[in-house]
């Protein structure tokens, strides 16, 4: 790895490589832009002094180890403003869906399914939503998991099947129209 | 499609939650990244400065010391730059050859503190748990082998490595077997299962850059098998997890050491004795007796 030998230009294509990763990553653990792009940046410019310093070992996979860097930052950051992060996660508008030509009222359909499971995210704990949108809004590995979580990989699967359970009860007592809904898109 | 709900609880089923958390995958809205390249580059450029590795050649640092690789008795003077040369790492580890072996060659002095006390032995050297002769026979399938030159070991331990259970035997000083001021103790004899590419044991040996270099890593044998005598100011960690990329497992300065493996064990014994004792040592391993060993080798 050239960064690894102190070259700045192969570090900052590194930087562009990963920065959505990690400011995402920052961000569902600030729930602050702005805490998010300073955790992002402050874990990047640690990253490149311990790979100089040789805290890096050579061959291993580097965004595990980058995410563990950038959610401690993003730790710190929160907990320095001695406050729970204010995250609420909300759904991007007018998606297409995979269906090349479904319709307006199965695209509402689908809008509504979306919004339920995000409300029912919101209502999770951090640890809960933290583990699940890791696995399927960032799509990180397990190691990667067991990085930015800071626990072992051994323990990410049992977390994870932890909160999908809380969720799936979550679901089941909120608006029956995730039934309804669902009902509709079986028919299909 | 499956239902959505289990038919009994009103809950979703796993499947379907599963398909619907990976349609998510685009759905949530995050604020803008920021483009943090020129950021991270402008704070680079004002960062204390950090000695770039590739600036310090490994070939002007460590061939003119006229290396003679092929010679029976390879001593490897290499230069403070292939700690972070990935190629030549990866060279070194190749040559030795020796599965759950990690050796890394620094310019970096390693931390040493002070001697284990002998109430502590199993923690401050990073054994794993006490346990008896026997005991820890019978929790291991791979024979325990003893080096008939020192007799049953003064204590035992047992730990758990990724490859497999790793025993330690420790021998405290004695006449004849001085004390390691690394470790406190006379001998210490490791014994663990080991793929070939796996890496339990990460091993990092100071080379310095001064004039003189001040560790070395020579070639030999062990009953026909290769092995490797490392000396100079080192540092063992045992990794916790091989795979993983960074580095946060304990540490502690290790003695002279020498390393081999026979039948799918890797044997790494550590003493303040030399080279031609460490060897004779090596060579009198034997199959402990009335500890309920077993008689098949354990291969991988």
């Amino acid at each position: 790895m050239r960064a690894s030998r102190g070259d700045a230009a192969a570090f900052e294509h590194l930087v562009l490589t990963h920065q959505d990763v990690a400011f995402r990553t920052a961000y569902l653990i600030t729930g602050n832009p702005a805490e998010a792009e300073d955790a992002a940046q402050t874990g990047f410019l640690k990253a490149y002094l311990a790979l100089c310093a040789d805290r890096f070992r050579p061959g291993a996979p580097f965004r595990p180890w980058l995410l563990q860097i950038v959610a401690n930052e993003a730790r710190n950051r929160r907990a320095a403003a001695a406050r729970r992060p204010a995250l609420t996660l909300s759904a991007l508008g007018d998606l297409p869906l995979p269906d090349p030509a479904p319709g307006p009222e199965a695209e509402a359909v689908a809008s509504d399914r979306r919004g339920h499971l995000i409300d029912a995210l919101n209502h999770l704990r951090e640890e809960d939503r933290a583990v699940i949108t890791y696995r399927y809004v960032l799509e990180l590995s397990e190691a990667e998991m067991a990085a930015a979580l800071c626990c072992r990989r051994g323990t990410v699967k049992s977390r994870l099947s932890r909160a999908l359970g809380r969720l799936r009860g979550q679901l089941a007592g909120m608006d029956p129209s995730l039934t309804a809904s669902h009902a509709g898109e079986d028919a299909r | 499609m499956i239902s959505h709900r289990s038919p009994d609880d009103g809950q979703p089923t796993v499947d379907d939650l599963d398909a619907a958390l990976a349609g998510l995958r685009n759905a949530i809205a995050f604020p803008p990244t920021p483009e943090l390249g020129s950021a991270v580059s402008r704070a680079l450029a004002t960062a204390p400065v950090v000695a770039p590795r590739s600036a310090r050649s490994v070939f002007t640092l460590s061939w003119p010391r006229g290396i003679a690789l092929a010679s029976l008795a390879l001593v490897l003077l290499l230069g403070a730059a292939l700690s972070l040369s990935g190629d030549l790492r990866s060279a070194v580890a190749d040559r030795l050859g020796l599965p759950g072996i990690w050796i890394e060659l620094v310019d970096e002095t390693p931390t040493v503190g002070p001697p284990s006390s002998p109430t502590s032995i199993g923690s401050t050297l990073l054994l794993g748990e006490p346990m008896t002769l026997a005991q820890t026979q019978a929790a291991v399938p791979y024979p325990i082998r003893l080096p008939a030159t020192l007799g049953a070991p003064d204590e035992v331990y047992l730990r758990e490595l990724t490859g497999g259970p790793m025993v330690a035997l420790v021998y405290l000083a004695r006449p004849g077997l001085p004390s390691a001021a690394e470790t406190g103790v006379g001998a210490l004899l490791m014994q663990f299962p080991a793929g070939p590419d796996s890496a339990d044991i990460a091993k990092k040996v100071l080379f310095g850059e001064g004039p003189e270099p001040s560790g070395s890593l020579t070639e030999v044998d062990v009953d026909g098998q290769p092995a490797y005598w490392i000396t100079g100011a080192s540092e063992l960690t045992i990794l916790e997890d091989p795979s993983a990329s960074y580095r946060d497992d304990p540490s502690r300065p290790s003695a002279n050491v020498l390393l081999w493996a026979v039948g799918g064990i890797t044997y790494r014994l550590e003493t303040a004795l030399p080279l031609t004792d460490a060897l004779t040592l090596a060579a009198s391993l034997a199959p402990a007796e009335g500890t309920g060993s077993r008689p098949a080798l354990y291969y991988r």
